[in-house]
């Protein structure tokens, strides 16, 4: 019982997410939502599924693999994504043009 | 067994992500459509299977996100330099 309603839940908040993900102005904001559905409603659910088994049973050692999986990768696919949007030339919505002349990023000028 | 709607609301998130891919204005964005696609995916496929209750759907869920981190670091390194 409790567990389908974490997971009604979860879904709530990843639906939230994707509207911000579709509605927001830039780049790097829509990056800041994409990260809520990736934690708040993927990882969330996951954890509540996850005990929402029995202890040691199969689902739960397969559930924690996609957990430990998830946990490594999705900040370093978020990052690797964002970088290469700065090095091609995506800039924060509202900056002026030379306040982020120097580019740590690699990029050419 | 899961509450059924539940797949309806990942249903309507997924195809807000694949909006967002759809009409991205950057090159960056669309990989941000894709990959909150697959991370949804990821989640209604787990929830499906212990809904119905067999463990041997969530081997596909590992696999979508290993396959999916792969892409994205392909395409985050190889796409073009210039914004198209």
């Amino acid at each position: 019982m409790i567990s389908e309603i974490l997971v009604f839940l979860s879904g709530i908040i990843a639906c939230i997410g994707a509207i911000g993900l579709f509605r927001f102005k830039d780049f790097y904001t829509r990056s800041h939502a994409s990260t809520v559905i990736s934690v708040g409603g993927v990882m969330f659910s996951l954890f509540v599924l996850m005990f929402g088994e029995r202890f040691m049973s199969a689902y739960f050692f397969k559930i924690l693999i996609i957990l430990i999986i998830m946990l490594i990768t999705e900040p370093t696919a978020t990052h690797a994504i964002a970088n290469r949007a700065y090095m091609m030339g995506v800039r924060p919505r509202g900056l002026k043009k030379n306040q982020m002349e120097s580019r740590p990023g690699g990029g050419r000028k | 067994m899961m509450f059924w709607p539940v797949f309806w609301i990942f249903g309507f998130a997924a195809f807000l992500s694949l909006a967002r891919a759809a009409r991205g204005p950057s090159f960056a964005d669309r990989f941000l459509g894709v990959s909150s696609f697959v991370n949804i995916l990821t989640l209604a496929v787990v929830a499906y299977s212990v809904s119905i209750g067999t463990e041997f759907y969530i081997d596909m869920a590992i696999v979508l996100v290993m396959m999916s981190f792969v892409g994205t670091l392909a395409i985050a390194k190889w796409s073009p330099r210039r914004s198209g």
